[in-house]
């Protein structure tokens, strides 16, 4: 067994809140604003209906192949050659989405808080200490994230100073285009509830299976509120002009001033994202240090972690050449390209596997 | 060539033969020959040579280390008063010697021993036997209150230097005989006496095996003090934090042996050594169980949140004024400001020199002569207080901040954590002076990739929290009632977990 470490089901919901999250209220809000506009808030309840149904496959793959990452139950499924090929494309595609994280997150750092650091000094600090927690294994990696999560979500209170000024008058007209923006924006959210897909790479690792469905469901379902909350809060303080904000999430929690002296929380807060993005980079790596090490048949993955995150590192800025890009990217690629890796491919894999197991059944 | 190889063959050959257990010689000249060429310049050992009836005999022993009064009058006086010829030496000894601890060994190994820990030896002409006289006694310091913990309510005894007195003070709280005590000698020259002390029925014994295996693998010279041990058997010899805790107090042992961990005392040592522990049993201390559960609770967070702030303000502070300006509310900005106008250091600069200042005072303060301290002290003052902020060396915040830092790593009620916060506070200032705020994150994610990965004992070092055990926070970042702590700690006494009865909380009644 490449992995020794065992975690629990709560482990599993704290590494994946953050997963999601980390990204999602940063890049999703002014993408849904320009969508769905005034209903903006409710498009993450039909996002993460994907969300429901990415956990459903990965369950579904996880009992067919029990005890076994996504890289060996490929090979099962559609045979050595296919399969292998397949496992490659997935170490790429996590390679190149992890470069992605990092650079989204470099990018806003610059932006917005440390101006005058090269990005990439803020790059290898939070790839080498993901490299840190990974090489630590899945024991470390899930135990450092039920406090990071912990704390990165308490945070998230801080949007309660917010209350005295929302103005629910920006939540109407209620679907004033009809239903097709609502579903427009859900689509950007639905791609980054396919993340889920992560699971595969943890399930194999539980203490106990039992109940790791309702766990994965209850996880999609807490990420859904919160998603919520958060559109929810943008909408009703910024309003329409959320859609011009790189960064609405921002903004609002910057409007914050509480008794005339606590204001200029942004940085704060921001600081305590950067333990959200350091769950999330942390799971990719470790998804694709795995995934790169069951490949090749290596007997363990610590070895790989370094060259991998060096590797991670180019991704963030190989065809990357400016900030727009990576927006536009965000905007129009990437709802498309996570969805087609982390739910289409997977659903039709699960439905080969069934069908063989049925065939296979028959056979006999 | 052949020559060396000769010396060294034969001094394999000597070490074998006094590590051997070989026997006694029956003529008393022979054993007299060996023992005082063994003990050639040492004048602290006694050779008392006297006749029992017609045979002859020798008594050994050190000064110092024996009751030489009992010597005197309960054995000398009985046995050379004695005429007849003895049977059954050993018989007639026993008959003859009042005294309750009396053995007899066959080997010189045996001898050596017992002389080494004050027990006399007798040798007759004719025997093989030696007889040892159980009678060490040697000047002990009194139980006093013990100085390194000190508490308003609880006992005031505290462990002497004596492993005796130590086990016996355990005893006294502990009466059931399922208290164990394993005994080990470990140090080839001191051989030191070390006791594993844990409650049969509570321990898991693989930790006592564990321990044990552990314990035998010290081969040094000698064990001076406890951290002479824990540095051997901790599990990650590279942390910065305590892996074993140690305590002076005996009710703190026996609470820690009842939640079904071990003690590891020490000969010499006032301190006992107490495994496994978890981080968050370095923030217990014995008043937050003795006083009420409500301010047990307050006390604990206040300990954790100043934990935070020893380890991170000053960090934070080079941080927000270097990077983040724009955090701070404006008036306390401008205060800021103008008191760091004409500062000649950037803030990374300034923290560091009194981050430094302060420790070498304390350090100062630590090893100096009591007489001397308070100079010490008092100069620190005028050197870290208001001097240097009227030269414009630093600036009136950074002097509060430090203070306010320094008070905080004294709220950790045990020493040996707050060493390693004070370590940690340096490399954060540092990362804090390059990277701002983010930095500290940074590192402060680090700690706790760290501090995950530690094990003592095979516990997870941050467990129950970050394992997420059930009733997780119930004697960890709270203090329960104590009629709730039914179950003892995960992991520790998960072997026998039931504490006490159910429904203990006072106004309950049971029902008749």
């Amino acid at each position: 067994m490449i992995e020794t470490g065992r975690i629990n089901k709560s482990q599993v919901s704290f590494i994946m809140l953050p997963t999601i999250i980390a990204t999602a209220i940063l890049s999703i809000p002014s993408i849904d604003a320009k969508f769905a506009g005034h209903d903006m808030w409710m498009t993450p309840i039909i996002g993460s209906l994907n969300g429901f149904l990415t956990v459903f496959i990965v369950w579904k793959l996880h009992k067919l192949y029990p005890n076994q990452t996504p890289i060996q139950y490929f090979e099962k499924i559609i045979g050595k050659y296919a399969g292998k090929l397949m496992g490659l494309i997935f170490v790429l595609f996590y390679i190149q989405v992890s470069g992605i994280i990092i650079r989204e997150y470099t990018d806003f750092l610059k932006t917005e808080v440390m101006p005058q650091t090269p990005g990439i000094v803020l790059a290898i600090s939070l790839l080498f200490t993901a490299a840190l927690a990974v090489r630590g294994g899945l024991e470390v990696i899930a135990r450092t994230a039920v406090i990071c999560t912990t704390l990165y979500m308490s945070t998230l209170s801080v949007l309660l100073l917010l209350i005295k000024d929302i103005d629910l008058s920006y939540l109407l007209p209620f679907m004033e285009n009809g239903f097709i923006p609502v579903l427009k924006g859900a689509f950007v959210h639905q791609s980054w509830f396919s993340e889920f897909f992560l699971l595969a790479f943890l399930l194999p690792f539980l203490k106990n299976q039992n109940g790791s469905l309702k766990a994965g469901i209850k996880t999609v379902f807490l990420v859904m509120v919160d998603l919520i909350i958060v559109n929810f809060f943008i909408l009703t303080i910024l309003g329409m002009t959320a859609a011009n904000k790189f960064y609405p999430v921002y903004s609002i929690i910057k409007s914050i001033s509480f008794l005339g002296f606590f204001q200029n929380f942004e940085i704060a807060v921001t600081a305590s994202w950067v333990l959200g993005s350091f769950v999330k980079i942390t799971v990719f790596l470790y998804a694709a240090s795995i995934a790169l090490a069951q490949l090749f048949r290596l007997n363990n993955y610590q070895i790989i972690v370094y060259p991998l995150s060096l590797v991670i590192l180019h991704f963030s800025y190989w065809d990357i050449p400016r900030f727009a890009t990576l927006t536009n990217f965000i905007y129009k690629v990437l709802p498309f390209y996570l969805v087609t890796f982390q739910t289409i491919i997977p659903l039709l894999l699960l439905i080969i596997a069934l069908l063989r197991k049925r065939w296979g059944e028959n056979f006999s | 060539m052949t020559f060396i190889k000769k010396q060294i063959h034969r001094k394999v050959k000597v070490k074998k033969r006094l590590s051997q257990a070989i026997p006694l010689s029956n003529k008393l000249k022979n054993n007299i020959d060996y023992f005082s060429s063994l003990y050639k310049d040492s004048s602290d050992v006694i050779f008392r040579s006297f006749t029992i009836g017609n045979t002859e005999a020798v008594i050994i022993y050190i000064e110092g280390l024996s009751d030489l009064q009992k010597l005197d009058e309960l054995v000398l006086e009985n046995l050379m008063n004695q005429n007849s010829e003895m049977a059954d030496v050993f018989e007639s000894l026993k008959n003859n010697i009042p005294i309750s601890k009396l053995k007899k060994v066959h080997t010189y190994k045996a001898c050596i021993d017992s002389i080494s820990i004050g027990n006399p030896i007798i040798l007759i002409d004719g025997q093989i036997d030696a007889y040892v006289l159980g009678i060490e006694k040697y000047e002990t310091r009194q139980i006093e209150e013990p100085s390194a913990e000190t508490g308003i309510r609880g006992p005031r005894e505290g462990f002497t230097e004596s492993i005796n007195i130590n086990t016996a003070l355990i005893r006294r709280i502990i009466k059931d005989p399922a208290l164990k005590m394993k005994s080990v000698n470990i140090g080839k020259y001191t051989k030191t006496r070390v006791i594993i002390a844990y409650i049969e029925g509570l321990v898991d014994n693989t930790l006592i095996k564990e321990i044990e295996n552990r314990l035998k693998r010290i081969k040094v010279d000698g064990i001076l003090e406890g951290g002479y041990i824990e540095q051997f058997i901790e599990d990650n010899p590279y942390s910065p934090f305590p892996q074993v805790l140690y305590s002076e107090r005996p009710d703190v042992i026996s609470a820690n042996l009842l939640e079904g961990r071990a003690a590891i005392l020490i000969d010499g040592s006032p301190l006992a050594l107490i495994a496994p522990v978890s981080f968050f049993s370095l923030f217990q201390s014995q008043e937050d169980y003795y006083e009420r559960f409500l301010i047990g609770t307050l006390i604990r967070i206040l300990r954790y949140v100043f934990l935070g702030v020893a380890i991170y303000f000053p960090s934070i502070y080079v941080a927000v004024t270097t990077f983040h300006q724009e955090m701070i509310p404006m008036d306390l900005m401008l205060s800021i400001a103008s008191s760091r106008e004409g500062i000649p250091f950037p803030a990374i600069v300034e923290a560091f020199i009194m981050e430094l200042a302060f420790e070498a005072l304390r350090e100062a303060g630590l090893r100096l002569p009591r007489q001397i301290g308070s100079a010490v002290s008092i100069a620190g003052a005028l050197v870290i207080g208001q001097a240097a902020v009227q030269a414009g060396i630093v600036s009136a915040p950074m002097l509060i901040v430090v203070s306010i830092t320094g008070i905080s790593s004294f709220l950790v009620p045990r020493y040996s954590i707050g060493l390693a916060i004070r370590l940690l506070r340096f490399p954060n200032i540092f990362i804090a002076g390059f990277l701002g705020l983010i930095g500290v994150m940074l590192s402060f994610i680090i700690l706790i990739i760290h501090l995950s990965k530690l094990r003592s004992f095979g516990l997870p070092y941050l467990s129950p929290i970050v394992t997420l055990q059930k009733n997780a926070t119930r004697d960890t970042l709270f203090r329960y009632p104590l009629w709730k702590f039914n179950l003892r700690p995960h992991l520790t006494g998960q072997f026998n977990p039931k504490r006490q009865k159910d429904n203990l909380k006072p106004s309950k009644r049971e029902k008749q």
